[in-house]
């Protein structure tokens, strides 16, 4: 049976912005009448430029905002439902871009169990929790270190930890590699995939990276508060030019492809990763 | 232009923290060049772009400029850093005035630019940097983060330097965002003259905009050189962190099935040139 771990109808979101005291304030809607479902165990990627209500879009999924109007389950919930909070909370973890933001503690083992503390979490339970955490990161050699001395790979690796101590069965991530460098942003995304192909855990990225999208079972991408595409990476990226027209990057392979078709080479359409367009180059350059 | 001799940078010296930053850095950048400088994190780069400017101060060396030494008794580095204009990472976190053109201003006011003439520079600054005049009198906390970023270039931008450098400066943006920013600095390089100096993560950017790549690791030059010759080194490059342009990956790919492309493409442009005549080739 197909379970959604979320599942909206309608959802708006306006926020207030104040003007001056003479004409008060006015209302800017971020997100426009969404529906959506997300299965649970797959790996969803939200593309969309700065302002298209993104992050908006996130942080309404981990029920830190609460919609203006629709509803919206996460796993099964209502997410306006007071007396479900913590539920919704144990089910749903959210990480930020920049690793900093996220730290409350200086040791990398008390950070990491600041979550489960919060909850309720027997001692003994907690540091259990805190180990098994840590070595699905790859930082439980980490475990005693200083949080500030460590990089923003690491760092973002440990935040995760933090929520995974939580149990949750769906993670969001807010552009988690956005201020890493190539090794940080590998070792982020690494840790992701291996998380949701592993434990199950429902992935939601929103990124800049077209890079990182690729390998993703479905893509939503946002514009202007509206979901304006939905479908599997091969749909999304044979369309370039309507990705283009939302300010998207589209994957190097994707444009070298494109450049190589308008020469002449006939290829597959939305070709988006490295080894399928050398594959299919070289299947073109066999059948001449 | 500039000239970096024997420096060296350590911070907190003769502590139990003591740091070695920078080692015996060595290298110069001319007049209206476009330099990029890549690195792990953690490599230095940050902390080399801080020294441009007197920002920081090395431990030992020398920094020339227009061929005076910066760190000479009486020399102005007040003066210097408006001709060397520094963009950190998230430059929008710096912005705080009320609206945008005061935020523009601020600098210029600073080193006594009246009111009037900052202002008319301010707007030329906005203008280059493409924010509209609808945005001026607008708080830059309510504008979209590709926006701020080029309000805060703006910023600097405004006091007319003649080198710019910008760490990771588009880190976080949208690929319309990116794209404008980087076309800027094109443009500033190529029909203003300006000197351009870009730390970035982006191999594929540093390929497309750069003359020249100084590459970073463990608070040394690890090499020195064209983008085209620092991405035959991969081996070098893979063992440091870092990598080679998406579009140099796939020809290299291709050789190794037996077509014959030139493996030193780093560009889609030259990636497709080279594809299109093995593939003729390959038919012939």
């Amino acid at each position: 049976m197909v379970v959604d771990i979320i599942e909206t109808a309608g959802i708006t979101y306006d926020y207030q912005k104040y003007i001056d005291e003479n004409s008060g304030s006015l209302l800017i809607r971020a997100i426009d009448n969404i529906a959506l479902k997300i299965e649970a165990g797959k790996f969803v990627s939200i593309l969309g430029q700065n302002g298209s209500g993104k992050s908006t879009l996130a942080k309404l999924l981990a029920a830190l905002l609460e919609p203006t109007s629709g509803v919206l389950y996460i796993d099964g919930k209502d997410s306006t439902d007071k007396a479900q909070m913590i539920d919704i909370c144990k089910s749903v973890g959210i990480v930020f871009q920049n690793p900093d933001n996220q730290m409350v503690t200086s040791i990398v083992e008390d950070d990491v169990a600041f979550g489960p503390e919060n909850i309720g979490i027997p001692t003994d339970e907690i540091w259990q929790r805190v180990e098994k955490s840590l070595k699905d990161v790859d930082m439980l050699e980490y475990r005693h270190s200083t949080i500030n001395k460590l990089s923003g790979g690491q760092k973002q690796r440990i935040a995760i930890a933090g929520i995974l101590a939580m149990q949750p069965k769906c993670i969001i991530l807010d552009e988690p590699t956005a201020m890493l460098d190539p090794q940080g942003r590998n070792e982020v995304i690494r840790t992701i995939r291996e998380l949701n192909r592993t434990k199950k855990i429902t992935i939601i990225m929103i990124t800049h990276n077209i890079d990182e999208v690729i390998c993703s079972d479905q893509i939503i991408v946002i514009n202007a508060g509206k979901v304006v595409m939905n479908g599997n990476p091969p749909y999304v990226f044979s369309q370039t030019k309507t990705l283009e027209g939302y300010g998207l990057a589209v994957p190097q392979a994707t444009i070298l492809s494109n450049e190589l078709k308008k020469s002449g080479i006939s290829l597959p359409d939305g070709i988006a990763d490295d080894s399928e367009l050398i594959n299919s180059i070289m299947n073109y350059c066999k059948q001449m | 232009m500039i000239e970096f001799k024997n420096i060296n940078l350590v911070y907190d010296v003769n502590t139990p923290d003591e740091t070695i930053a920078l080692k015996d850095i060595n290298f110069s950048i001319d007049s209206g060049e476009f330099v990029a400088i890549i690195g792990h994190t953690g490599s230095g780069k940050s902390s080399l772009v801080k020294l441009f400017n007197g920002l920081e101060i090395a431990t030992s060396g020398e920094i020339l400029y227009n061929q005076e030494n910066i760190y000479k008794k009486g020399y102005d580095l007040y003066k210097l850093k408006k001709k060397i204009g520094l963009v950190f990472q998230y430059p929008e976190n710096q912005l705080f005035e009320l609206d945008v053109l005061s935020d523009v201003c601020f600098g210029l006011l600073n080193y006594g630019v009246s009111q009037k003439d900052a202002v008319i520079k301010a707007k030329e600054a906005l203008n280059l940097v493409g924010v509209d005049e609808k945005f001026y009198h607008m708080s830059p906390f309510e504008l979209s983060g590709g926006l701020k970023r080029r309000v805060a270039i703006g910023g600097v931008l405004a006091m007319s330097p003649d080198i710019l450098v910008l760490d990771e400066v588009t880190a976080g943006l949208d690929a319309k965002g990116k794209e404008k920013i980087l076309n800027l600095l094109k443009k500033l390089n190529t029909e203003k003259g300006r000197t351009i100096i870009l730390v970035s993560h982006s191999m594929e950017d540093v390929a497309e905009y750069s003359q020249r790549i100084l590459v970073m690791n463990q608070g040394t030059i690890r090499y020195n050189d064209t983008p085209k010759n620092i991405f035959k080194k991969i081996s070098g490059l893979e063992s440091i962190g870092l990598s080679v342009p998406k579009a140099n990956h796939i020809v290299r790919q291709l050789k190794q099935r037996g077509l014959k492309v030139d493996v030193t493409a780093i560009t889609i442009e030259e990636a497709k040139n080279t594809i299109m005549q093995a593939v003729g080739d390959f038919r012939g």
